[in-house]
């Protein structure tokens, strides 16, 4: 681990399912993991390793049942659900797999919705959107356009666009390219990786996906809610 | 956005505005309705049952006989010439017996003035054969129902038959000139009317005695403020006065029970649509819990779920509102001025007193009050799924397909 104030810190941190007449399940199982600004870190594992349960614990989307887990200083156990929101809004993205998009607002709006939020100057926001899409491939025509008018490729470029837009500190990445073709994904992951050492953006994604675990520079590898490995690319 | 999101599924958007929009017009409608035939029935039956204000001897009241009587009814006239809005009839009534050439039967003997009958009472409107009496016609007007049970013909002789104030029996034979069916059957099947002057020398009263003088009124909200000023101006002992809400309990009871069936089919009307909302804004957030788990994980607060939730429902609402409000304005307009004709209920409503046509009145309070109702009412019903909404785990919503 380095010295360095960490973007991320996971301590000690455990996710437990525990219903009625059921073993108890252990999503996440004693997890510590410091994540450092600008990475570009893959959590990589079988299916039910945790990873999916650990990005969650990492962007506030799911409360541990034990440790704690801070991002830019702030430990997320201490906000209430609305504060929570507010960290979410102005510190971290969010891209998932599928059904990214709001079906009743064009791609533009879409991408456009956290600025919204943020309350920022209709002209500076149509402004940053209309570069970030550019940036990602989508057209004024396809900006128009509602999700449902859009590819997969497109709608997952234009999750991305709304995720980098707001300029977070961190992109949680759920299994991003699951539902693309390995062409389109691979556009994709190299434009973020290139975004990343641009901006300095954090990216921590959770996959299976080898396109992803090649391009990660860390690679963070879980099974049965455990870390077994955790290697740095230079 | 909750805008948009009303066109998702036009036809579950259709069917709640319609159902909304259903839901105020019977609103709008049962109370312009209920309000135009609570005030027909109302003045219908103070006008049939001595007015708004009734003025008698005193003890006439607990015992109606013949010797009860107001001496001298001009200073009663000319205390009410002064007061505007306020008009009078000065009637005899007494208790006596008619007779046909088949039945006899009781009946309550009404002298009355025709000329002030015309402007005030309903009776001569309700002429169904025959005519009214004229200023100095002679003749009887009876209900078309006493009239059958008597087995009476227009034209034909009835004797009627009273005790006179030396307390002898005194009669009359008198044409039957007029058949009339008012709104109450039973005041066609017990009264009779007569020229007062007929009446005055069947019972041997003189020419400014009277049993009552009904007072009636413009505007039923004058009432108390009139009989307080009418008591203050009379203050004569031999004579006493009551207002309609002292003398007819039961029409007081029935006024109330009215507003009241009115306020439980409201209320059962407007739960129902509370309900429809209900079931179909948990609908909805069901169905968007993945979209709503997307706003969770990009910073949207639960508030302004619970807002998104609301404004949809209040856009809808208000086009349901909207366009019931206009539906009902529309025909409640056009029914105030040709009137609502339920004559195919004649019968029951007749037992009731009331008219068959019905003239539907609106006033801005029950309007008001409805639209305030259905402001609570959406606020009511569609805070559950707002809530429940807003309560989602991020992390499930996500998960949901």
């Amino acid at each position: 681990m380095s010295d360095a104030i960490p973007l991320v810190r996971a301590t000690e941190l455990e996710k437990v399912y525990a219903q009625p007449g059921h073993v108890p399940v252990r999503a996440v199982d004693n997890i510590t993991l410091e994540v450092q600004s600008g990475e570009f870190t893959a959590v990589a594992g079988p299916s039910g390793s945790g990873k999916t349960t650990l990005l969650n614990l990492i962007g506030g989307l799911d409360r541990p049942t034990g440790g704690q887990v801070t991002v830019a200083g702030q430990h997320l156990g201490e906000l209430s659900r609305t504060e929570l929101a507010a960290f979410r809004l102005n510190n971290l993205g969010f891209i998932f797999q599928a059904f990214n998009l709001i079906p009743v607002l064009t791609a533009e709006e879409n991408a456009e919705f956290i600025l919204l939020l943020q309350g920022l100057p209709k002209g500076e926001r149509r402004a940053r959107v209309a570069q970030e899409l550019a940036e990602l491939g989508i057209t004024a025509d396809m900006m128009r356009r509602r999700p449902a008018k859009l590819s997969g490729g497109q709608q997952q470029r234009v999750a991305i666009a709304r995720a980098l837009v707001a300029r977070p500190k961190l992109i949680l990445a759920d299994e991003p390219t699951g539902n693309l073709d390995s062409t389109s994904g691979a556009r994709l992951l190299d434009k973020m990786r290139d975004l990343s050492e641009r901006t300095g953006i954090t990216f921590l994604f959770s996959t299976h996906d080898p396109m992803i675990i090649e391009r990660a520079r860390r690679l963070v590898t879980l099974r049965d809610g455990r870390i077994i490995s955790d290697k740095t690319r230079r | 956005m909750a805008w948009r999101n009303i066109w998702r599924n036009p036809r579950r958007s259709g069917v709640l505005i319609s159902a909304v929009a259903a839901g105020i017009f019977s609103f709008l409608g049962l109370t312009a309705y209920m309000a135009g035939f609570s005030m027909q029935w109302l003045d219908a039956s103070i006008r049939l049952q001595g007015g708004h204000i009734l003025i008698a001897g005193r003890g006439y009241y607990a015992n109606p006989e013949v010797r009860n009587l107001i001496k001298d009814v001009r200073p009663v006239e000319d205390a009410l010439a002064d007061i505007p809005g306020a008009s009078a009839l000065g009637r005899l009534e007494v208790l006596g017996i008619v007779n046909s050439a088949a039945q006899a039967t009781a009946v309550q003997i009404t002298g009355v003035n025709p000329l002030q009958e015309r402007r005030n009472s309903p009776i001569p409107g309700a002429i169904t054969a025959g005519v009214y009496m004229d200023e100095a016609g002679e003749g009887l007007v009876m209900g078309a129902a006493l009239a059958d049970k008597l087995q009476l013909q227009l034209g034909e002789r009835a004797v009627l038959m009273v005790n006179d104030l030396s307390n002898e029996l005194a009669s009359t034979a008198v044409r039957v000139i007029g058949l009339y069916e008012s709104a109450s059957r039973s005041l066609d099947e017990r009264v009779v009317f007569l020229h007062r002057h007929d009446m005055q020398a069947l019972v041997g009263f003189e020419d400014h005695e009277v049993s009552t003088v009904s007072v009636f009124l413009d505007r039923d909200r004058d009432v108390e403020g009139i009989a307080r000023q009418l008591r203050a101006v009379l203050a004569d002992p031999s004579m006493e006065l009551l207002t309609w809400r002292q003398r007819l309990p039961m029409i007081v009871s029935m006024e109330s029970m009215l507003g009241l069936v009115s306020i439980l089919i409201v209320v059962i009307l407007f739960a129902a649509i509370g309900f429809t909302l209900i079931n179909s804004f948990l609908m909805v957030i069901y169905e968007r819990m993945r979209e709503i788990g997307i706003m969770m994980a990009n910073g949207v607060a639960p508030g302004q779920i619970r807002h998104l939730i609301w404004l949809e429902a209040g856009f809808m609402v208000l086009i349901g509102v909207a366009a019931g409000s206009l539906l009902a304005f529309g025909l409640i307009a056009w029914w105030s001025r040709t009137g609502l004709d339920l004559s195919a209920f004649a019968e029951g409503l007749r037992s009731f007193g009331a008219d068959t046509i019905v003239y539907p009145r609106l006033d801005s309070a029950s309007v008001l009050l409805g639209y305030i109702t259905v402001m609570i009412m959406i606020t009511l019903a569609v805070a559950w799924p707002a809530w429940k909404a807003s309560r989602f785990r991020a992390v499930d919503a996500l998960q949901h397909t």
